[in-house]
């Protein structure tokens, strides 16, 4: 969800150290995983891309006017750059090593099964059930009608209960 | 956000089954979401049952690489001192192009000046010689 606030901020980033750091800790895990989907499991490119996302949402502006806006055009500028990035399919499990076998294996599952998913369809599933953004915020970082993501997202959601049933049934 | 309307504990429960279909209103939507950012019992009740949404919320627990955020300041500095070198460039071409425009006017300036000048001088020393 976006919480408004950051509302009289001055022009130089470098001035307002402690906001931009504040900014980077509160979303960099959630940026770095949706950069992480939407290209497969190339850890250095998700870096580099978080990294040049958060460069770009914080120059582009010049000044942050709020973190809705900022949370906006950092989503913007983290699709922008995956989209044109190479995807490379995930190869193992290594990210959930702490957790127990079973939970293992089905999120292992949901991740193989989500990269069958066009890149689409990926980003809506993302933004709604792992960024848990609101409709309206989709529709503003998309820019597309509330309703048309509503819909989307629900036939993503649904194809991705396919898929997964799918890779239940081969192994 | 007002604290009238945050969402307690039981109301998470009673909203769960309409949170996992996706089924709540907006507004229902933000303050379940905001008080599952702040309590981490909750946020663990709703994360253990087993949902497409839920897994997919669970995938994002990614390890971020621990240098992450120093890198992005990092450039951020960078980026931001690359700027004022570009504003200094601009700004010292921009000065040199002043002074070329400056000169060029001072020149034609003077010019029609001059010229003016030389012809006054010239009609006088006829009219002087005419008279003499």
């Amino acid at each position: 969800m976006i919480d408004s606030g950051y509302s009289d901020i001055s022009l130089s980033t470098l001035d307002n150290e402690v906001v931009v750091k504040s900014l980077v800790e509160q979303y960099q895990q959630r940026i770095f995983a949706l950069v992480l989907y939407l290209n497969g499991d190339n850890f250095d490119q998700a870096y580099d891309i978080t990294v040049s996302s958060f460069v770009k949402a914080f120059s582009s502006g010049c000044f942050l006017k709020n973190k809705s806006f900022f949370l906006i055009r950092l989503i913007r500028a983290a699709i922008k750059r995956s989209r044109d990035a190479k995807i490379i399919p995930f190869l193992d499990d290594a990210n959930f090593a702490d957790l127990p076998p079973e939970k293992r294996n089905s999120l292992f599952m949901v991740k193989k099964a989500l990269q069958t998913l066009t890149f689409k369809e990926k980003i809506f599933l993302l933004l709604r059930d792992q960024f848990h953004l609101c409709y309206k915020d989709i529709s503003a970082i998309l820019k597309m009608p509330e309703s048309d993501v509503r819909v989307q997202t629900v036939c993503a959601r649904i194809h991705l209960r396919e898929k997964v049933e799918e890779v239940l049934n081969s192994e | 956000m007002n604290d009238n309307f945050k969402m307690d504990c039981s109301d998470i429960r009673e909203k769960l089954k309409a949170f996992l279909n996706d089924l709540l209103v907006e507004d229902e939507y933000k303050l379940f979401v905001a008080h599952l950012n702040v309590c981490k019992k909750c946020k663990d009740y709703v994360r253990r049952i087993g949902s497409i949404s839920n897994q997919l919320w669970q995938l994002g627990d990614v390890n971020v690489p621990p240098d992450l955020s120093y890198t992005i300041l990092f450039r951020l500095k960078q980026t931001e001192q690359e700027n004022i070198k570009s504003k200094f460039f601009i700004s010292k071409k921009l000065a040199v192009g002043i002074f070329v425009v400056i000169l060029a006017l001072a020149t034609l300036f003077f010019g029609i000046k001059y010229h003016y000048f030389s012809k006054e001088v010239d009609e006088t020393s006829v009219v002087k010689k005419i008279t003499m």
